[in-house]
């Protein structure tokens, strides 16, 4: 479009103008940006307050609640709380209706990047609580406000899922804190399936068939485990265990007869991945979870193991023998085009595919030990993760993808550790009693 | 925690040599310009974005290179050779090194591979007899950073840097190769990188990701910030506001050379 010459010179003279005005503020796009790299801050600081106590609600009960939201943040492995000695204001939360007015400036002074207020009121059945997050370095922005309601009988729960908010509030995905890991535990003198917190409290035992049970797997939703016994005839073969459900486990009927090593419940939920024998090795089949829909997805005279699906369902990353020596590779859900991606070491085994589809955490042998490494999914980048002396196995994604669980023997008998995706924050889990192995990190509850 | 320690130790020294050359470089390079500039010698007559910091001048400009590079800057030359499985291969020359005592050390073995720490361009200008004056205080200035931050941050990753560089210049006017540095606001620069990396905190997940923002921070004389404007957003709303809350925190920021915008790029460093 012409301009007319009038308006070329008015143009113009706003343009000249403009440069007049602003002789000093030089435009951004003059200047070479000052380059961030990585990091330097580890951890959100949020200040947690006392709730304030509705009816019903003692003092012990919030400060056990405020201990809890607390310990949820740290699980996090980079939120942690604010000294309270260090606060300028009361720490007890004001009640948040009406909305209470802050004093912005008197957190951002103690170096809270975070402020956490709440309520909490206890009744006979259940607890309701309120909670506010306000993002300090942003003027005290609201990020969330949110009402619980919990039974009395998960009130453990209530700090460790308003926690896994507060993380969520600053990052989009919530902590995973209040989530839940199966495992094998030989405590008891056989191994038996376990479950507990992810941060290690609260085990409790899920069989008791005093024989080997082993390589729990959790369905999607959550209210199914399905794991290998040897209960029967001491053969091993897959049981279903069902929340809520006194059955000591269901058998996976239509596998009846083979010998099943190994259960692994697809993204939707519908049909596993199953490691069964086949003319004397093991092959990988899929089957419904109802029954039928038996598929075999691998055929040859090595052994094909392990397998672990992609997120969206469509590939299976597993380990095969068939050069020789166990290797990581992909398949599609349909055992169509099968690739190998790993190849370094002389022993790769155990994939574990990422939620966020990226990664595949698989354990390596490297000298006489297992160490836990990353490929992607192309096999471009491999890289470890862990690597101590003693052997680190059987690696577990949390639901959010920031952490892996792994059994290590780091410690001279076997238990349970968790280290964030970058290699940070290594935490032991359990610590005995027994051999505490294969940790299978559940979905988020519901 | 003694491994840690000593990473840190090494990695303040290295970047420490690496600033101290670069800031003798900048110096060379500001020395020679003054020698046969035709302009004035005024503070005045800083060019316009004459500006540099850390490394950004050695970078070898790669304009068109831009786009793919984020992705895999210069694949690290993985420790394993990749040949199609020789069976009885001869024992895997594997791994960077597996020390009996170290734990975990998957941060280091990725930043090994990164590309050799840019240099200076020693080419510019000989040394001249007039330089330790000011080299003394730039030493001091350093010295002073390194004890207040443990990590200050790392070399820019180059192929990150070029592809933020708009337009169809090589880069920033300032920024390439050749061109002459403001020795005072490249100081300036350093200071606020450290105070704002300080600042930053990067969930884990982002880390391993090629993800970045740039931001326009309008700071006031002070060095107050009056307003952040993500201009080229990651894409993750989440990881904008990490940056977002970074720059408020680390306000005020040391006073800036000249009010005005100032374009800040935020990137993990451990970017594959």
């Amino acid at each position: 479009m012409p301009l007319r010459p009038a308006a070329l010179a008015l143009t113009l003279a706003v343009a000249a103008g403009a440069a007049l005005l602003s002789p000093a503020s030089a435009r951004a796009q003059d200047r070479a940006p000052i380059v961030i790299t990585g990091p330097g801050g580890k951890t959100y600081r949020v200040a947690v307050l006392d709730f304030a106590a509705l009816k019903g609600s003692s003092p012990s009960a919030v400060a056990d609640l405020r201990k809890a939201i607390e310990g949820g943040l740290a699980f996090s492995g980079f939120f942690e709380s604010v000294d309270r000695r260090a606060f300028l204001e009361s720490p007890t939360s004001p009640a948040l209706d009406p909305e209470p007015p802050v004093t912005c400036p008197n957190w951002r002074q103690i170096g809270a990047d975070g402020l956490l207020q709440g309520e909490l009121e206890v009744q006979a059945t259940s607890l309701r609580a309120e909670i506010r997050v306000l993002d300090v370095s942003r003027g005290c922005l609201r990020l969330l406000r949110k009402a619980y309601r919990v039974d009395a009988g998960e009130r453990s729960r209530l700090g460790k899922a308003i926690a896994d908010d507060v993380v969520g509030a600053f990052t989009g995905v919530p902590g995973v804190s209040d989530t839940e890991m199966a495992f094998v535990s030989d405590r008891t003198g056989a191994k038996e399936i376990h479950v507990m917190e992810a941060d290690g409290t609260n085990v409790r035992r899920a069989t008791s068939h005093k024989t080997i049970n082993t390589f729990p797997n959790w369905s999607p939703d959550g209210q199914t485990i399905v794991y290998t016994s040897y209960r029967h005839a001491n053969r091993p073969q897959l049981f279903l265990l069902t929340r809520g459900t006194r059955s000591p486990g269901r058998i996976l009927r239509e596998l009846d007869g083979a010998q099943v090593y190994r259960g692994v419940f697809d993204p939707s939920g519908n049909k596993l991945a199953v490691v069964r024998d086949a003319e004397g090795s093991s092959e990988i089949y899929s089957v419904g979870r109802g029954g039928g829909g038996v598929q075999r997805l691998t055929r040859n005279g090595a052994i094909d193991v392990g397998p672990s699906w992609s997120p969206d369902g469509k590939q299976i990353a597993f380990a095969s023998d068939r050069t020789g020596a166990p290797q990581i590779y992909l398949m599609n859900a349909d055992g169509g085009n099968q690739r190998r991606i790993s190849f370094n070491g002389s022993y790769n085994s155990a994939p574990s595919w990422s939620p966020d589809g990226k990664w595949i955490a698989y354990e390596s042998r490297v000298g006489g030990q297992m160490d836990i490494w990353l490929i992607d999914a192309q096999g471009g980048v491999n890289l470890p993760l862990v690597e101590h002396p003693r052997s680190d196995e059987a690696p577990s994604w949390s639901p959010d993808g920031r952490m892996l669980a792994f059994t290590s023997g780091r410690r001279g008998r076997m238990d349970i550790y968790v280290i964030d995706v970058n290699g940070d924050n290594l935490r032991q889990i359990t610590q005995g009693p027994g051999n505490n192995t294969n940790p299978s990190w559940g979905p988020r509850r519901r | 925690m003694a491994e840690a320690v000593l990473t840190t130790l090494e990695e303040r020294e290295r970047l420490f040599r690496r600033a101290v050359a670069i800031s003798a470089g900048a110096h060379l390079v500001l020395l020679l310009f003054a020698v046969v500039s035709p302009f004035p010698r005024s503070r005045s007559v800083t060019l316009p974005g004459v500006v540099n910091v850390s490394l950004v001048a050695a970078v070898p400009s790669a304009p068109s290179a831009a786009k793919a590079a984020p992705k895999k800057p210069a694949p690290p030359p993985k420790p394993q050779a990749k040949p199609a499985e020789p069976k009885p291969a001869p024992p895997p020359p594997p791994k960077p090194e597996v020390k009996a005592d170290k734990k975990l050390l998957p941060k280091e073995a990725v930043r090994e591979p990164k590309p050799a720490p840019p240099k200076p361009k020693p080419a510019v200008a000989p040394p001249k007899p007039e330089e330790p004056l000011d080299y003394e205080d730039a030493l001091d200035a350093l010295r002073e950073e390194a004890g207040e931050e443990e990590e200050a941050g790392d070399a820019p990753d180059p192929a990150l840097l070029a592809s933020v560089r708009p337009g169809p210049r090589a880069g920033p006017a300032g920024g390439g190769p050749g061109e002459p540095v403001d020795p005072e606001v490249a100081a300036w620069m350093r200071r606020v990188k450290i105070h704002v990396t300080r600042n930053w905190v990067l969930q884990p997940g982002f880390k391993r990701q090629a993800i970045q923002a740039v931001v326009e921070v309008t700071l006031d004389a002070t060095g107050n910030v009056l307003e952040i404007d993500v201009t080229d957003g990651s894409g993750n709303p989440y990881y904008d506001q990490s940056v977002v809350r970074a720059i408020e925190k680390a306000s005020p920021l040391p006073p800036p050379p000249e009010s005005g915008e100032w374009p800040m790029l935020f990137s993990p460093q451990d970017a594959l």
